[in-house]
């Protein structure tokens, strides 16, 4: 068995089966007590009882949702704008806003929205995440979708059928494959935003986690991360075995079945919620309507947004460079000895687990609140996650012109700069796109936790209850992100 | 100098991984020489080449350099001294045809270069008049990636001839060209040779062979032997 193998799938299902068995003794503890005490002692930290459990389980029922809302909404954006393209300029266009809409418009801002309106619910942490992962889910889709693959609609589309009935056929025929694979991994990033949305004050695994650290209560917070770590393992070696890391890819009608159950779960997932918002308990509340002077509006969120925009391109310049080092020592075509780079890509693994939230608290404990504490968060999370994308695409660009430089005599630094690197320079400029788009999105998120910018004027603006600024910041936030995808239109292809 | 020992492979078994190919392999190159190599397809041509360059070990017996090829420090692998063109010639696609030639004196060079102009301009010199010779003139500035096949292998042939070797390992490079192109190649491989350089080439054409080698080996059975 190799040792790709090995990192890929087995470590992190043995993690997985760890995770499972750990909650089972967990289960059993609270069922009877005296199991825990006399069985296993004092493995556990005992203010870890009762205190969990129940949010570890809401947070991993709130991600599967999540998710399958997000897949659902994802496959809707796509193909209302991607499908018909030759046939209707409005319908294209009003998806693209949508689309950005949903990808742009920060998620704490619909968090926020919705909380004046409906209260702290567990609906609308699920609703912002849905949003959220679906608009990311429609432009992955959209970027990795090619012709060939739309060629079952147009073929359909002629044969006379409807949009929906053409819809269907895509999706049956090519596109479960992606969506399998994306929303495989999207689930790690659902699961990050579930747990800072829970801090910016939608509850579950993200407060507890911040309640438990100021409170001092470390062992705590070490287990949470722990349990994060196996959660995060376990998507990873679900994307392996799905084929995205180079496996045997999964049989095509096991894939369909699971698309399938994920379309109708989410679709049924957007039901429920829009359902228990409409019809709840508590009655709607119209929000305090309080517009301030423009002017004074206007300073501060442009003084917001400026710290934000700082903040994400400090991050990204020096994740690009970090993370292209990394990255090529990350590579398994181009590090020798040859374990290096695995044992470099399971420390990145581990390192994309770490919540944003921990990483916050800890950025602000050591620069302070404000900006700068969120630029040194998301330098260390485009770092990270630009090492890998880098690397990934070292490896499926290959070295065979750097090592003919060698061959020839090149020194390595000659080798790369003039072998390998012309090679990767359109992909380099296209993860510096993505980083920036990311981060921006990023600083937001995590500028509501106490990192500044917009937001913390988001915050504010909530704790105002003002309504008209929390869309202000909002929109402003969704146009930054706009402006950056506008100009890496011209990037060669997007990671 | 004519007739200098460069490379010597005695009693040697070649292969991949523990998979022998040729077994009892005896091969001397002097300076000066013009060997091709023939065989069928799949006979072990693009192994005996890949061997003396370097870039695969014996699995038994030895391979020897001398004179110029031994002096270098660097390992046989990585050694500007021997050329050798293997038949996907592994150019940098997005950059310009005579940026590939250019990478051909990186070997000579300190530094890293990005850029074309940043190049000596003695090497931008010869490497414009190499890409002339070999009648790639109108494509100096055009990137490989659009390159045909033939375009190609003639710009990685101009990238080894611009290392300045003492032994080119040159594998088919005459199976994309026309015959006009091909004479070029050769001529511009027999100045080389009159250079003081030894060529190696493994050819499918054997009234080529007969035409521009001194010297013709023949892989047969698993063996090599004097044509």
């Amino acid at each position: 068995m190799s040792v790709r193998r090995v990192l890929g799938t087995v470590l992190p299902a043995l993690v997985g089966v760890g995770l499972a068995a750990y909650c089972a003794v967990k289960v059993a503890s609270e069922v009877s007590p005296a199991f825990l005490t006399r069985r296993l002692g004092g493995m556990f930290p005992p203010s870890f009882d009762g205190v969990t459990l129940r949010e570890i389980g809401a947070t991993v029922a709130t991600v599967l949702a999540a998710a399958a809302m997000g897949v659902s909404w994802g496959t809707f954006l796509y193909l209302f704008r991607a499908l018909p393209r030759e046939e209707s300029t409005v319908r294209r266009w009003s998806a693209a806003v949508a689309s950005l809409l949903a990808r742009g418009f920060p998620e704490v801002a619909v968090l926020f929205c919705l909380q004046l309106f409906f209260g702290t619910r567990l609906e609308i942490l699920l609703i912002c995440v849905g949003l959220y992962t679906g608009g990311v889910l429609s432009r992955l889709l959209d970027i990795t979708v090619t012709d060939d693959q739309r060629e079952p609609y147009r073929r359909v589309r002629q044969a006379g059928a409807t949009h929906a009935v053409a819809f269907v056929a895509v999706l049956t025929a090519s596109v479960d494959l992606l969506l399998f694979r994306a929303c495989l991994l999207r689930l790690d990033s659902v699961l990050r935003k579930v747990v800072i949305l829970g801090v910016a004050g939608a509850g579950g695994i993200g407060l507890s986690l911040q309640e438990h650290y100021a409170y001092g209560d470390i062992a705590v917070v070490g287990g949470l991360c722990l349990l994060l770590l196996c959660f995060h393992a376990g998507l990873e070696s679900l994307a392996a075995l799905a084929g995205t890391g180079g496996h045997a890819p999964v049989p095509p009608t096991a894939r369909r079945y699971a698309v399938g159950f994920l379309q109708g779960t989410g679709v049924l997932g957007w039901l429920f919620c829009l359902g228990r918002l409409a019809t709840g308990s508590r009655p709607l509340a119209l929000p305090y309507i309080d517009l301030p002077p423009l002017t004074y509006l206007g300073q501060r969120l442009a003084a917001a947004a400026m710290e934000t925009v700082a903040s994400a391109l400090a991050a990204a310049s020096i994740g690009i460079i970090a993370g292209s080092l990394i990255g090529l020592a990350a590579s398994v075509e181009l590090c020798r000895p040859r374990w290096l780079p695995y044992v470099i890509r399971l420390l990145l693994a581990v390192s994309r687990a770490v919540p944003d939230v921990l990483l916050v608290i800890l950025a602000i404990s050591a620069v302070g609140f404000g900006w700068s504490s969120g630029a040194v968060v998301l330098a260390v999370l485009s770092t990270i996650t630009a090492a890998k994308l880098f690397a990934d695409e070292v490896d499926s660009v290959g070295v065979s012109s750097y090592q003919a430089l060698r061959a020839l005599g090149a020194s390595p630094l000659q080798s790369l700069t003039s072998g390998l690197l012309p090679q990767l320079g359109g992909q380099l400029t296209s993860i510096a796109y993505w980083q920036i788009e990311h981060n921006l999105r990023n600083a937001v998120l995590i500028g509501s936790v106490g990192a500044g910018g917009l937001g913390y004027f988001l915050v504010e603006a909530r704790n105002a209850g003002s309504l008209p600024a929390l869309v202000a910041g909002g929109l402003l936030a969704c146009l930054l992100v706009g402006m950056v995808e506008l100009l890496g239109r011209g990037a060669p292809r997007q990671p | 100098m004519p007739g200098t020992m460069l490379a010597e492979l005695r009693d040697a078994t070649l292969g991949y991984g523990r998979t022998a190919i040729l077994t009892a392999t005896s091969m001397r190159i002097r300076a000066g020489d013009r060997i091709a190599l023939l065989g069928d397809s799949g006979a072990g041509k693009s192994t005996v080449l890949a061997c003396l360059a370097g870039q695969t070990p014996t699995l038994a017996g030895g391979l020897t350099y001398f004179g110029p090829l031994a002096s270098s420090r660097v390992p046989a692998l990585h050694r500007p001294e021997i050329a050798w063109v293997p038949h996907e010639p592994a150019l940098v696609a997005d950059l310009y045809a005579i940026t590939n030639v250019l990478h051909g004196c990186l070997g000579r060079l300190r530094l890293p270069r990005f850029h074309w102009r940043t190049y000596p301009r003695a090497e931008r010199a010869a490497a414009a008049d190499l890409l002339t010779r070999l009648g790639l003139a109108h494509v100096t500035h055009v990137r490989c990636g659009r390159l045909s096949r033939g375009q190609q292998q003639r710009v990685a042939v101009g990238r080894a001839l611009l290392q300045r070797p003492a032994l080119v390992l040159l594998d088919e490079p005459t199976s994309s060209l026309d015959p006009q192109s091909a004479t070029a190649l050769l001529r511009l491989l027999d100045d080389l040779v009159s250079c003081g350089s030894a060529v190696v080439l493994a050819l499918h054409d054997e009234r080529l062979a007969e035409v521009w080698a001194t010297r013709r080996m023949r892989l047969v059975g698993g063996r090599l032997v004097e044509a």
